[in-house]
C-alpha cells in the first residue's frame, strides 16, 4: 500500500496534473407523475434538464394556475430554460392538475 | 484576485493553504428560506421543513489576509466572488455575490478549504468556499475561483433580484401583501429549537427526561434560552452547553419531569447577546426567507 501510494504522488510530479475527484452523486428519487396530459411528457424533457422532479414536489400544495404560471415563465426567463412558448400552457396545466389546486383529489400538505 | 487592488493575485489553492497561519472557526450555515414550509400563507419557494442549516468547524483563511496582500486601492466599496458553479442553460444568471468593502475585511469573513478536519466534499464547495459567519448560506459562495475588489456597488441577479427581504425595521409585511421596497437578504435572527422530540412523539408520566436542543443567532451571542409548557405564561431557564464560538450551534438541556398524561405543548425562546429575542408571533414577507419564531413541539405525556 505504502509503495503504491508513493509511485502515485511520484507519477502525480512528473505529470504535474491534478488528480482527479471521484464524485457519487446521490441517485434520483423523485419523479414526475405519469399522466395522459401533454405536458407530462414536456415537463421530463423541459425541465429535468436542469433540476429534479423534487422542486416541483415541494412547492406550495394547492397552488393555483397563475402560481405554476408564473413559476415555468421564471425558468424560462431569467433562468434560461430553452423550451417554446407554445410550451408554457401545457406544462402549466399539467402541473395544475397534478400538483396544484386543480388536483382530482387533494393530496396530503408537506412538510 | 483583481479589480481596485495594487497587486493582482493568482495563487494555487497550495499557496493559499500556506499564505498564513490557517484559521479555524465552527459556524452555522442555514438557508434563507429554512422553514418556509410553515409560513401561513404559504410563498414561492421549496417548502423546507427546519433542515436547511448545519454546523461546522471550517478551516481557512480570513479574506482580509488575502485582501491585504493584493492590497485594496482607495475608493473600494464592495468585493464579489464567482465560483465554478455555472447556470444549467444558456443565459440563466451565474452565482455571483458581493459583500461591503468592509464586510470583506472584518477579519472573520474566511476562504475556507476544510470542513471538520477534512477537504471540502464537493457539494460543500470543494476545493474553496466563502464563510460568511452570521449570515445566510446564500453568501457563502462555492468553489470560489474569482474575487474582485469594486469601485461600485456590484448589481448581480442574486444581490440585485434574488435573495431580498423587506426594507423596513421587521423587514415583514402584512401577510399576502407585497412591500414596497426591497433590500438584500442579511444576518441570521435568532433561533432556538427542541431537538430529542419531535412533533406526535410520547412521554411516559412521572419518569425524568432531559430536554434537549439548539439555538443560534447572527453572531451575538447565545445568552439563555428558556423553555415554556403552558402556552408562553411561564418560562424556565435552561442549561446552556459549552460555547464553541459565537457563530456556531449552543446545546441547551432541560431536566424534567412530566407529571400528567394528556398533551404537551412545548415551545423554545432563545434570547441573544444585545437583547434580542424570538418573537412568539411569525412575521411574513413574500419570499418566505428567515423565520424565526418561537417553534412549538407537540407532544404525548402517557
Amino acid at each position: 500500500m505504502k509503495t503504491r501510494q508513493l509511485l502515485f504522488l511520484l507519477a502525480l510530479g512528473v505529470s504535474q496534473t491534478a488528480p482527479g475527484l471521484d464524485i457519487t452523486l446521490p441517485r434520483e428519487t423523485a419523479a414526475y407523475a405519469p399522466s395522459d396530459l401533454p405536458g407530462y411528457k414536456l415537463v421530463q424533457q423541459n425541465c429535468l434538464m436542469c433540476h429534479s422532479a423534487h422542486y416541483v414536489l415541494y412547492q406550495p400544495p394547492g397552488s393555483p394556475r397563475a402560481y405554476w404560471d408564473t413559476i415555468v415563465r421564471k425558468m424560462q426567463h431569467p433562468y434560461g430554460a430553452f423550451f417554446a412558448d407554445e410550451d408554457i400552457a401545457p406544462m402549466v396545466d399539467y402541473l395544475v392538475k397534478t400538483y396544484g389546486a386543480e388536483q382530482a383529489s387533494a393530496r396530503a400538505a408537506p412538510p | 484576485m483583481g479589480g481596485k487592488v495594487n497587486t493582482p493575485l493568482t495563487l494555487t489553492l497550495d499557496e493559499l493553504k500556506t499564505l498564513a497561519t490557517p484559521v479555524e472557526l465552527v459556524a452555522v450555515n442555514q438557508c434563507s428560506g429554512n422553514s418556509r414550509g410553515y409560513f401561513s400563507p404559504r410563498t414561492h419557494g421549496g417548502q423546507l421543513g427546519h433542515g436547511a442549516m448545519g454546523n461546522a468547524r471550517w478551516t481557512g483563511v480570513p479574506l482580509r489576509t488575502v485582501l491585504d496582500r493584493a492590497g485594496v486601492q482607495a475608493g473600494a466599496v464592495q468585493v464579489s466572488f464567482n465560483g465554478l458553479d455555472q447556470p444549467p442553460l444558456g443565459d440563466g444568471p451565474d452565482i455571483v455575490k458581493a459583500l461591503a468593502i468592509d464586510h470583506a475585511r472584518d477579519g472573520e469573513v474566511m476562504l475556507a478549504w476544510g470542513m471538520n478536519g477534512a477537504d471540502l466534499p464537493m457539494l460543500n464547495g470543494y476545493p474553496l468556499r466563502l464563510i460568511v459567519p452570521g449570515y445566510f448560506g446564500t453568501y457563502w459562495v462555492k468553489h470560489v475561483t474569482d474575487i474582485l475588489v469594486l469601485d461600485r456597488p456590484f448589481e448581480g441577479y442574486w444581490l440585485g433580484t434574488g435573495y431580498r427581504i423587506p426594507d423596513n425595521a421587521c423587514e415583514c409585511v402584512p401577510p399576502g401583501t407585497e412591500p414596497d421596497k426591497l433590500k438584500p437578504i442579511g444576518r441570521f435572527k435568532i433561533r432556538s429549537f427542541l431537538t430529542s422530540l419531535s412533533d406526535g412523539a410520547t412521554l411516559p408520566a412521572g419518569r425524568e427526561t432531559v430536554l434537549r436542543g439548539i439555538a443560534f443567532d447572527g453572531g451575538q451571542g447565545i445568552t439563555s434560552v428558556t423553555v415554556s409548557m403552558d402556552g408562553g405564561q411561564t418560562w424556565r431557564e435552561t442549561r446552556l452547553g459549552a460555547s464553541l464560538g459565537k457563530y456556531s450551534f449552543r446545546e441547551w438541556t432541560l431536566p424534567f419531569k412530566p407529571e400528567r398524561p394528556g398533551p404537551l405543548a412545548i415551545q423554545v425562546r432563545a434570547k441573544g447577546g444585545t437583547g434580542e429575542i424570538q418573537p412568539l408571533q411569525a412575521s411574513w414577507s413574500p419570499a418566505g426567507y428567515q423565520r424565526n419564531v418561537v417553534e412549538t413541539t407537540r407532544v404525548t405525556v402517557i
